[in-house]
């Protein structure tokens, strides 16, 4: 019954702090404000901590019913909550990286006159996270899967005085209301095949069906997923986010709203199990995906833009471990990305922070000597994310690739290209910002400590990290796989059967490769800081890539123009030329008919009399002639 | 009714008083249709009434039923009536429109 | 009783208000708005389901005609929906300056009575006189307080629907012949008609309703009748009229041409989509803010009627579920559209934009009603959408993929113009008031409703379930 209690605080709590903040909004300051909605956020993640602690993983889980829902007909929809290994994984992420977060924030948005507004989106999106990932049926699920779209929108749109701005968080909507037809699709077929949308029931009724209906199905889910994940052809509204303050790119285009799609296969796992087509669908999108956005980061000039295809390509990488079948790898890499993909954005926030509000990695440089805290931090990060020996990033990744080349070798060799590319820019970003001369003209000076705690905090959750599903190789029994095993059935049929030896080489392979490139961007860009020139100079390929291989224009031409062209159209042409007039036409049909019937009525008083009594004696003489 | 007015009334054939009605009716009908003077269309009006009349006292005596006389007696008070709203119409046009020729009331027309 | 109270109070106040002063227009009009909604309310706590039938007296009998009153679950919802929407309608004469204040809101009340009528009768003949003495209070509405162009708009509007009217006229004088005279619906359900009969009598009993909704080719009448009519005119039409044209089909059609129902089924859905997307699509370039909303309208109403030919029970009580959830949206939407009008002078975007610097309020609120017509989950719409999607995907899974397009250009549209008035830099040059109070007012029990509606829709999911399934059934033993 606690545990119940606290299975329902949990998304409660940040709830009503949202409804506190924002009705409070104009009376609040930013720091009160701040304060309780990291207290709200830091107060759910005590309980979700409580949770995992009273969690009995052999009992597979438990489902905390709160109220019915929708339920009509045969149609049972409860308001419940699913704790189970899964979820508890995803509260804790949510929660614990929410709480840093928002306190980072409290320094962050200090001088903003809207934060408390800020805060109380904050809060409304952990609401809707946390009942993404805890939700037990579907639809639940689907209500955080809007939820934090919406939350998304408002955040990315929040400095709504620019225009670029709010059609930044248009498109981070709408594209994810395309996924969202997907989703929903997924959900009726599933309805319709199962009659019920609890994930509990549905996989285990699913186990061992051969039905085609499931390649739809997942298909249909994996849409929904490429759109709320970021991955091709819907990816392109991620980099856009980078609008928003820095604190939410951190939070929801980085540690957890973007993973919702990796959330959602996991969850569903056993269909994806029935569907090979789809996994190797899933398989060759994600890898895609992980080279493109890998190919696009390596010149980018915008610090938060590298970070952001960064993370596209990263996302690649956990859809290509789904493809794979090995869940707990992607969420393993879900795990670490969140901690040290947070860390990096945070601590481009405190960079930003330091400069005034600057971006652009050009007029950065040598600020190592002048934000020791940040710097280090940042270091940190960008070694986990390239994946150097025993850091967090290291483990996961090498998981990942491994699966792969137990796959094929082809595949691991694209994914060993995209982690090299990875490194590259990681370091050039890192090496830009921090050494060398600084380039600018404002005043650096280091962010106050609610800002470099959670840096802190987060550098060392990067570093150990890798200790969560720490590999038999390394001593470790892969402890987050077990654990996960309880909840997603799917796990239980992955299979990683390369030797020790074979294991030894590849990652003596990659962390070989990796220092090179390491050594190569050092040369580049540390010592004499290579900076990119004007795009128009750049030979015809390169410019192709440093302008996102003009996927923007491509989609602005494929859909946006000829869809206004379209509403224009619809209106000037099809309704104003066709519609209105048949409908007028036949207005006019009846008024030239009754100009016709019309002429009967004289106005002669006689005349009518007349008419009456000639009427009168035609009724007569039919009546008499009837009878 | 007193007994000999019954007979006398009964002298006459019926199909004389059927006829005489069908001529007082039918001069009425023709007037309120022809004539364009309104006074003349009311009094016609009226005649058309005691066409009627006629015929339901006549029918009433030769089958010796009062029911029709009832009738008799609603007609008038009917009639009545509306003599009073039509002569009242007539004052109102006489005033509106300086005539009582009934098709200077032709707005209506389509 | 109810029946009595609910046809008799707006009536009769309605009379009231013919002699009343114009300062005492408005309160008397409200008071009785929430007297009837009171009466509602209480028919709604005291109803334990089946067909409530409150009086069965002789009128016209010969004719088919019979006051009989009563109502089922789907009904009972509709008459909830009256009541709710009405003081709310009248609640925005506030905010308005008009003329003749007094007959105005006898017209309201009029056709509020008119509507309850609708919503009660048992009787075909009954129920058609209602349906089109609903016309005439608005028609006058229409008329001396429209805007531009009124005459011309609101004749054709008469004539259009009026067609209609005469369509089903015919239709239900068929049916009474058949019958012998007797025009219960109940009597006309268990009537049976050859199938090639009913394939073209559907139509003359559909297109009526298929104009008052109206579904794709009937609507051009609608956006330009929304556009030029006042304000609450504007919200008689949306949020109640044209529930009159699905409550129609679940009562005229579905029980007595199945035949015909399921002969034309898919026409009928896939012109209902047609409408929702080109309503969708032309509403995203719309600069004039009541227009968008008059084609958004247009878009939802085709979903709506989509989901109601799937003709099972999630389409058809999803259906039912929107209709409400429609009609809130509607009075909300109105409404933002008023308060910018109040403000601006004008409801063109052009003029609009960045007014969320000066109206942070009015911003806040406007979005809120916002999710509601994007069906965000927890609104009322998504549990209606949801229900619809679900029951479309039982009839075909491509009819459910166009339907589902809808979120994605409702999504396109809505925030498009929620940018164009609210968001970017401040392009005008008013002085802008914020929400007031009575912004505030009205606004906020229409969000609180939706959203309560959202989370908890069992009350209501409660009155359509048996009824819905008792329609079902009948129609499978046809």
């Amino acid at each position: 019954m606690t545990n119940d209690l606290l299975a329902a605080l949990v998304p409660a709590l940040p709830l009503v702090g949202a409804i506190i903040l924002a009705s409070l909004r104009r009376k609040l300051s930013a720091n009160v404000a701040g304060g309780l909605a990291t207290a709200m956020i830091a107060g759910a993640f005590v309980c979700s901590i409580l949770l995992f602690q009273g969690f009995d993983a052999a009992t597979g889980g438990r489902t905390v019913k709160l109220l019915d829902w929708i339920s009509i007909g045969s149609m049972e929809i409860p308001l419940a909550l699913r704790i189970d290994a899964l979820s508890l994984t995803m509260m804790l992420i949510v929660t614990g990286i929410g709480s840093l977060i928002h306190l980072y924030s409290i320094g962050y948005m200090h001088d903003d006159e809207r934060a408390p507004t800020f805060f109380a989106q904050l809060n409304l999106f952990s609401f809707a996270m946390l009942m993404l990932v805890m939700g037990s049926n579907f639809l639940i699920t689907f209500i955080g899967w809007e939820g934090v779209g919406l939350c998304s929108y408002l955040l990315i749109g929040f400095w709504y005085k620019t225009p670029e701005y709010n059609y930044a968080a248009r498109k981070a909507f709408v594209m994810n209301r395309i996924g969202d037809v997907g989703m929903v699709l997924a959900m009726v077929l599933l309805f319709q095949r199962f009659g019920t949308l609890e994930y509990a029931t549905i996989m285990n009724v699913a186990s061992g069906v051969n039905d085609p209906l499931m390649i739809a199905a997942t298909l249909f889910l994996f849409i929904g997923a490429t759109g709320k994940s970021a991955q091709l052809p819907l990816f392109t509204w991620l980099p856009d986010a980078m609008a928003g303050p820095t604190p939410v790119s951190a939070l929801i285009h980085a540690a957890t709203m973007v993973t919702a799609g990796i959330f959602l296969i996991v969850r569903s796992s056993v269909l994806f199990e029935l569907a090979p087509f789809t996994q190797d669908i899933i398989l060759w999108i994600g890898t895609a995906t992980a080279l493109l956005a890998a190919s696009i980061g390596l010149f980018q000039n915008d610090i938060k833009k590298v970070l952001a295809y960064s993370t596209v390509s990263q996302l690649g990488y956990m859809f290509v471990a789904l493809g794979l079948g090995s869940y707990s790898a992607a969420m393993f890499h879900v795990t670490t990305h969140a901690f040290f993909k947070a860390l990096l954005f945070l601590g481009a926030g405190s960079v930003i922070h330091a400069l005034g509000g600057e971006q652009d990695i050009r007029k950065m440089g040598g600020l190592k000597g002048h934000i020791k805290i940040t710097f280090i931090t940042f270091f940190i990060g960008t070694i986990a994310i390239s994946g150097l020996p025993l850091m967090s990033g290291f483990f996961s990744k090498d998981l990942i690739m491994a699966f792969a080349f137990q796959r094929s070798p082809v595949l691991f060799a694209l994914l060993l290209i995209g982690a090299l590319m990875t490194t590259f820019y990681m370091f050039r970003l890192l090496f830009l910002v921090f050494y060398g001369k600084y380039r600018g003209n404002a005043h650096p000076h280091e962010s106050p400590l609610t800002m470099t705690i959670p840096l802190m905090v987060l550098a060392v959750l990067s570093v150990v990290g890798g200790l969560l599903n720490l590999p038999h190789l390394f001593g470790g029994h892969e402890a987050m796989k077990h654990f996960l095993a309880t909840a997603a059935d799917g796990i239980r049929f992955e299979h990683l059967e390369l030797s020790h030896a074979t294991e030894w080489i590849l990652m003596g392979i990659t962390t070989m490769l990796v220092c090179v490139m390491i050594y190569i961007a050092y040369g580049r860009f540390a010592q004499k800081a290579t900076l990119e020139g004007n795009e128009a100079d750049m030979p015809f390929f390169k410019r192709l890539i440093a302008q996102r291989w003009r996927f923007d224009e491509l989609y602005r031409a494929l859909f946006e123009k000829p869809y206004g062209w379209l509403s224009t159209n619809l209106f000037s042409i099809a309704e104003q030329k066709v519609m209105v007039p048949i409908m007028n036409g036949v207005g006019e049909a009846a008024i030239s008919l009754g100009n016709v019937v019309r002429k009967v009525q004289t106005g002669n008083a006689s005349f009518h009399l007349l008419a009456m009594l000639v009427g009168l004696i035609a009724f007569l003489i039919i009546t008499l002639m009837s009878n | 009714m007193e007994e000999g007015i019954i007979t006398a009334i009964r002298v006459v054939p019926l199909d004389h008083y059927v006829l005489l009605s069908f001529l007082l009716f039918s001069i009425g009908a023709a007037g309120v249709v022809f004539r364009r003077n309104t006074i003349i269309i009311l009094m016609c009006i009226e005649m058309m009434f005691n066409s009627v009349n006629l015929l339901l006292a006549a029918f009433s005596a030769h089958h010796s039923d009062p029911r029709a006389q009832v009738f008799v007696f609603f007609i008038m008070l009917v009639a009545a009536a509306e003599v009073t709203v039509g002569l009242s119409i007539l004052v109102m046009m006489k005033r509106n429109v300086d005539s009582v020729d009934v098709n200077q009331l032709n707005r209506l027309k389509g | 009783m109810i029946a009595a109270l609910l046809l008799l109070i707006p009536f009769i106040s309605a009379l009231v208000l013919v002699i009343a002063r114009p300062a005492q227009a408005r309160p008397i009009a409200l008071v009785s708005s929430l007297a009837s909604l009171a009466v509602v309310l209480y028919a709604w706590i005291s109803y334990t389901g089946g067909t409530v039938i409150h009086y069965d007296l002789d009128w016209v009998n010969d004719w088919g005609l019979r006051f009989k009153v009563g109502y089922d679950g789907v009904g009972l919802l509709m008459l909830i929906l009256t009541g709710v929407v009405f003081p709310f309608i009248v609640a925005t004469g506030y905010g308005q300056q008009h003329d003749r204040p007094a007959t105005f809101n006898a017209l309201l009340l009029f056709t509020q009575a008119f509507l309850y009528g609708v919503f009660l009768a048992q009787n075909a003949l009954l129920f058609y006189i209602n349906y089109e003495l609903t016309l005439i209070p608005v028609f006058f509405i229409l008329l001396y307080w429209g805007g531009e162009n009124r005459r011309a708009i609101t004749v054709r509007f008469f004539i259009y629907t009026l067609l209609g009217g005469l369509a089903l006229l015919f239709g239900i004088v068929y049916l009474l012949v058949q019958n012998g005279g007797n025009g219960d619906f109940t009597a006309l359900a268990s009537l049976s008609i050859p199938a090639s009969t009913q394939v073209w009598l559907f139509w003359a009993l559909f297109l009526a309703f298929a104009i008052k909704l109206p579904i794709f080719p009937f609507h051009s009448w609608q956006p330009e009748t929304y556009y030029m009519a006042p304000l609450q005119g504007t919200m008689v039409l949306g949020a109640v009229l044209l529930k009159m044209g699905l409550y129609g089909v679940y009562k005229l059609v579905f029980p007595i041409v199945p035949a015909g129902v399921e002969y034309w089924q898919t026409t009928v859905i896939v012109l209902a989509l047609i409408g929702a997307v080109y309503g969708g699509v032309i509403a995203f370039r719309q600069s004039d803010l009541k227009r968008l909303v008059a084609f958004s309208s247009l878009s939802h109403v085709g979903v709506l009627c989509a989901g109601l030919f799937a003709l099972n029970a999630y389409g058809v009580s999803g259906s039912f579920y929107q209709a409400f959830a429609h009609a809130i949206l509607v009075l909300g939407m109105f409404y933002i559209v008023g308060a910018m009008q109040e403000r601006m002078g004008t409801s063109d975007m052009s003029v609009m934009g960045g007014l969320k610097g000066q109206a942070p309020r009015l911003a806040a609120l406007f979005l809120l009603v916002l999710i509601n017509a994007i069906a965000l989950p927890l609104t009322q719409s998504f549990v209606g959408e949801w229900l619809m999607f679900a029951g479309l995907w039982q009839v075909d899974g491509w009819l459910a993929f166009f339907a589902l397009t809808t979120i994605v250009i409702g999504a396109i549209y809505m925030l498009y113009a929620y940018q164009r008035v609210m968001l970017g830099p401040d392009r005008t040059n008013v002085t802008l008031a914020d929400a007031s109070t009575r912004d505030h007012l009205y606004l906020v029990p229409l969000i609180a409703v939706t959203l309560i509606l959202g989370v908890y829709p069992g009350p209501i999911l409660e009155l359509l379930d048996a009824p819905v399934q008792q329609l079902l059934s009948s129609l499978s033993v046809h």
